[in-house]
């Protein structure tokens, strides 16, 4: 066999490995009631949801809880409007109050979401001054 | 009054820069095609044309640093990027923050070089330069900001305020509405790496411009091979810029921006790793290229791949895509269908000259044997790629659900949940063939002939690697398969590789580049190794809170709170944290906050008392400091079990007008690791203090008493003419108590005071946030039982505290050693190729 044809072969077994493995690693965007059904069978699969801060009418945060200061939880609301408790193992993210939106990584857990990572979606500080000068 | 000339210039030299590139790209492609007689004539035109394309830029570039400078809040860019308190240094990092700005830095390069270009290079200029000018021409039209049949063609940083965002009410009111003061330049981006990281990136961008220019205009010519010696030095060249500025951003991430680590598998950074692999793969087989029959035609590919995949990653980065998956990419302009055209236009053109020409480019038709340096560096070259491939079919996660929405399908995908996991557990294994094959590279390379065998030159290093890296297992306790695997190769690498470099040196020193660059890979996958692979948090807090009571496993929290004057352990140290500190203007050092009194303008504090720096005295009591509200300095000390001790000053950006803190670590470095302290929470800054109940006391001048844990003496009680937070008037009296608090490491002096006047006394009481205590002296009887007596108002609340995170980051200098001998290794050949050029 040519040495250029085993590197080829090589080439695409490795390519082809990638194609699997990233097809099988790359998590999907989830909603509460999905990420719930799916710890049921495997608790340590981790999972992004995309969801919202819960607000009263007023448009106040309820249900942060910072007391504990070195992680804290908070309400979210996904796609379905279902609500769920999260809990973060760190302080408070800078500009988390502000967000529009939030996508969470981690577990669920007893209808308790144990994030290990929070992505936040802010209104550009620009847009948001304005609004306050006007 | 609105200033719209400026704007109206700024306007114009991009406009004249577009049609002047239009000019150019056309009187270059006459001037280098076939059937083109009049070349000289065509070419001089041409070359004008790109002069005065390269001036407007310069122009525009003027234009718009003088609208930040100056202030014109009318127009958008000032008002978003620029602000009346912004330090000139950081100007011209406002510029290059928003999208436009960075256009425009990246054109000013392809200027600088196609300039350097038209001066060096004689013979291809024409085919070379079409290339630029073509590529020029796109990148001005993202900025040109027209609506051709209402199709938005660019975005214009020159654009008033009224015309970015016309629906504001304020424009109803009054149309020529200025803001008083800009939003300002991100505080986290005020800072040194953000006025050079940019630059060196975009550099690096224009300069794989060059290679890409060459290869086509040798495929446009004909000259297969020619190209590539004028092509080498600039392809080298955009190595180790492109390399440069990735290791920059990688450095910032680490000592600034507190992502947690140097590489955190983002996929901005992921777009700008993806094109430089692709471009290291492109430039061993162009060595390999040059010097004997094989490896031409994958030169062009990926040569070819490395520009696309620049392309591709400002696509990325730029078109809003990443939205849910990055951190930090930029803000979306609606450019991205425009930039996906000029992607796959480019990526077209290529691959229709490509496969127009690829029957002519020579092969060498013999075939490749398993041991020779052809395989080794093709070998090399596929691991490269297949590395690159791996980043880059994750990364483009996004564009898939993209793909799938415009035929409605919902695909919903998100990255990796782990990425640092799902990344390392193949980017390892290919770094342990990069490693191998780097070093029996160099050796095939230089040292193997037909005298010489492999087993010859390898055999003592071999061995020797293995005892060293047997020693460094013993002794680091390293027992992980997949990282012994890598230390060992990566050990071996830096072996054999330093045994080439050292014969190489003997004989030329200019030809060590490549050896010293691949000692310097492999000490940065040790370095990796280590400071990724043991990273360990030491800050770590088992207290089990109540929060977490839903949870059966142990949750260790990695985060602990620190009061002040408190003494915490962590993982071989002692924490203790003393207070804030703020920079103050004309201080060298840092000042204590305590040692200020704030004032309405937040911007400005008086001076409780005198404020020395080395035992001289800067400021007096009851001087105006300038400081700098903004940046938070927070005094940690850290004891040692063996009783030595050091200080550390974590950072926190106050970010106005939001909530929350944006950290900044403080890094103790020393040659086992560096030790990464940064604060993840502080006290609400206006949140009202809960003061409990006040308790009352009695007592007189020498006694002694304790609040909030702290002793206190009841030192003295003086009458003051002079205070800087009261104004007497003729016939009233201040007196002041002084009390001495004990604190671990300095005393702390309380003054509450009492105002005497016709109409009675007034309480002027002492608060003491960052203590928790408030004193309120309440009365004061000259004629005690045997001493002054006063009566004191009591509160207390919790003293001031932060949260604070510590990491231990072991032998990471490895890694920056590493990467200065990549940089002068390829430097050195820089060097040595462009003296070869002609």
């Amino acid at each position: 066999m040519k040495t250029s044809h085993l590197l080829g072969i090589i080439i695409i077994a490795v390519a082809i490995g990638v194609i699997v493995a990233t097809a099988g690693d790359a998590s999907q965007y989830m909603t509460f009631e999905e990420a719930a059904e799916l710890a049921t069978d495997d608790p340590d699969t981790r999972v992004h949801v995309i969801g919202q801060l819960k607000k009263d009418a007023e448009g106040h945060i309820v249900g942060m809880d910072v007391s504990a200061r070195t992680s804290f939880s908070f309400l979210m609301t996904d796609g379905d409007n279902e609500t769920v408790k999260v809990i973060y193992n760190e302080p408070v993210p800078p500009d988390f109050e502000r967000s529009e939106q939030l996508v969470i990584n981690g577990k669920m857990r007893n209808n308790v979401f144990l994030a290990d990572k929070i992505l936040l979606k802010c209104p550009s500080k620009y847009e948001e001054e304005f609004k306050a000068e006007l | 009054m609105l200033r719209s000339v400026i704007g109206d210039i700024g306007h114009l030299a991009v406009i004249t820069a577009f049609v002047a590139a239009a000019v150019a790209t056309f009187g270059y492609f006459k001037s280098s095609s076939e059937k083109s007689l009049d070349t000289k004539s065509w070419k001089r035109f041409a070359r004008i044309a790109f002069y005065i394309h390269g001036i407007s830029i310069l122009t525009a570039i003027t234009v718009l640093y003088i609208i930040i400078g100056d202030h014109y809040y009318e127009y958008n860019y000032a008002r978003s990027h620029s602000s009346d308190r912004l330090p000139l240094n950081y100007l011209a990092a406002a510029l290059w923050e928003g999208q436009e700005g960075s256009f425009l830095l990246w054109m000013f390069w392809h200027v600088i070089i196609g300039f350097i270009l038209i001066r060096i290079e004689r013979k291809r200029e024409a085919p070379v330069m079409s290339v630029f000018s073509l590529v020029q021409l796109i990148l001005t039209s993202m900025i040109i900001g027209v609506a051709i049949f209402d199709v938005k063609i660019g975005s214009s940083p020159f654009i008033l305020l009224r015309e970015a965002m016309p629906n504001m009410p304020v424009f109803q009111l009054n149309p020529d509405y200025i803001p008083e003061d800009g939003a300002g330049l991100n505080p986290l981006l005020q800072n040194y790496w953000m006025v050079i990281h940019p630059p060196t990136l975009f550099l690096g961008f224009a300069l794989v411009l060059v290679p890409f220019s060459y290869c086509v205009a040798g495929l446009r010519k004909k000259d297969y091979k020619g190209w590539l010696k004028p092509a080498m030095p600039w392809l080298l060249l955009a190595v180790l810029i492109l390399g440069t500025g990735i290791i920059m951003g990688a450095y910032w991430a680490y000592e600034t921006l507190n992502f947690g680590g140097y590489w955190n598998w983002d996929p901005v950074e992921n777009a700008v790793l993806i094109p430089w692999l692709v471009l290291v793969a492109g430039l061993h087989t162009a060595i390999l290229a040059s010097s004997g029959k094989s490896g031409l035609r994958i030169t062009y590919i990926l040569i070819a791949a490395s520009f696309t995949l620049i392309l591709y990653s400002t696509f990325l980065t730029r078109s809003g895509i990443l939205g849910d998956t990055s951190v930090h990419s930029f803000t979306d302009l609606g450019l991205s269908g425009q930039l996906l055209f000029f992607n796959i236009i480019i990526l077209l053109l290529f691959i229709f000259l490509y496969l127009k020409r690829r029957k002519h480019i020579p092969v060498s038709g013999k075939e490749l044997k398993i041991n020779s340096k052809e395989t080794l560096l093709f070998s090399g070259t596929t691991v490269l790629c297949l590395a690159a491939f791996q980043i880059l079919v994750m990364t483009s996660v996004p564009v898939y659900n993209a793909l799938a929405e415009t035929f409605g399908l919902e695909l919903n995908l998100a990255g990796p949940s782990d990425p640092p996991a799902f990344y390392g557990k193949f980017q390892l294994w290919f770094a342990v063939c990069i490693a191998v094959l780097s070093a029996l590279g160099q050796v095939y390379w230089w040292k193997i002939n037909k005298k010489r065998k492999l087993r010859d030159v390898i055999t003592i290093p071999f061995i020797f690697s293995l005892l060293l890296s047997g020693l460094i297992i013993i002794f680091s306790g390293i027992r992980d398969f997949s990282y012994i695997t890598l230390l060992v190769a990566a050990v071996f690498s830096v072996v054999v590789n330093t045994g080439t470099a050292w014969s190489l040196t003997r004989s030329d020193f200019k030809l060590s580049g490549g050896a010293v660059a691949h000692i310097g890979i492999a000490l940065m996958l040790i370095g990796i190794l280590f400071s990724s692979g043991y990273s360990k948090v030491i800050s770590l807090n088992n207290s089990g809170l109540a929060i977490l009571e839903d949870f059966t496993e142990d949750q260790n929290l990695e985060n602990i709170v620190l009061h002040r004057h408190e003494s915490v352990p962590i993982e071989g140290y002692e924490l203790t944290y003393y207070g804030q500190f703020v920079r103050a203007k004309n201080f060298p050092g840092l000042v204590d906050k305590t040692e200020l009194i704030g004032i309405p303008d937040p911007y400005k504090a008086v001076a409780r008392r005198a404020i020395t720096y080395q035992k001289e005295v800067r400021f007096e009591a009851g001087d105006t400091l300038e400081i700098n509200p903004e940046l938070l300095y927070f005094k940690v000390g850290f004891t040692k079990s063996n009783g030595k001790s050091f200080i550390l000053f974590p950072k926190v950006h106050m970010n106005p007008g939001a909530e929350g803190i944006i950290a900044s670590p403080a890094l103790r470095m020393s040659i086992k690791g560096d030790l990464y302290a940064h604060v993840t929470g502080i006290p609400k800054v206006n949140e009202e203090k809960n003061w409990g109940e006040t308790k009352t006391i009695h007592r007189q001048i020498g006694d002694t008493i304790i609040i909030n844990d702290y002793i206190a003496l009841l030192e003295n009680i003086e009458s003051v003419k002079d205070d800087p937070e009261v104004k007497l008037t003729q016939d009233e009296v201040l007196l002041r108590l002084v009390l001495r608090v004990k604190g671990k490491e300095q005393d702390f002096l309380l003054y509450p005071k009492l105002l005497l006047g016709k109409e009675g006394a007034w309480s002027i009481p002492e608060i003491r946030e960052d203590l928790g205590m408030k004193v309120t002296l309440q009365h004061f009887n000259p004629q005690g039982e045997e001493s002054p007596h006063v009566r004191l108002d009591i509160n207390t609340a919790e003293k001031d505290w932060i949260v604070f995170k510590v990491i231990e980051k072991p032998f990471i200098n490895i890694l920056w050693i590493g990467t200065f001998l990549v940089i002068i290794g390829t430097g050195t050949a820089v060097v040595r190729r462009f003296k070869k050029r002609k």
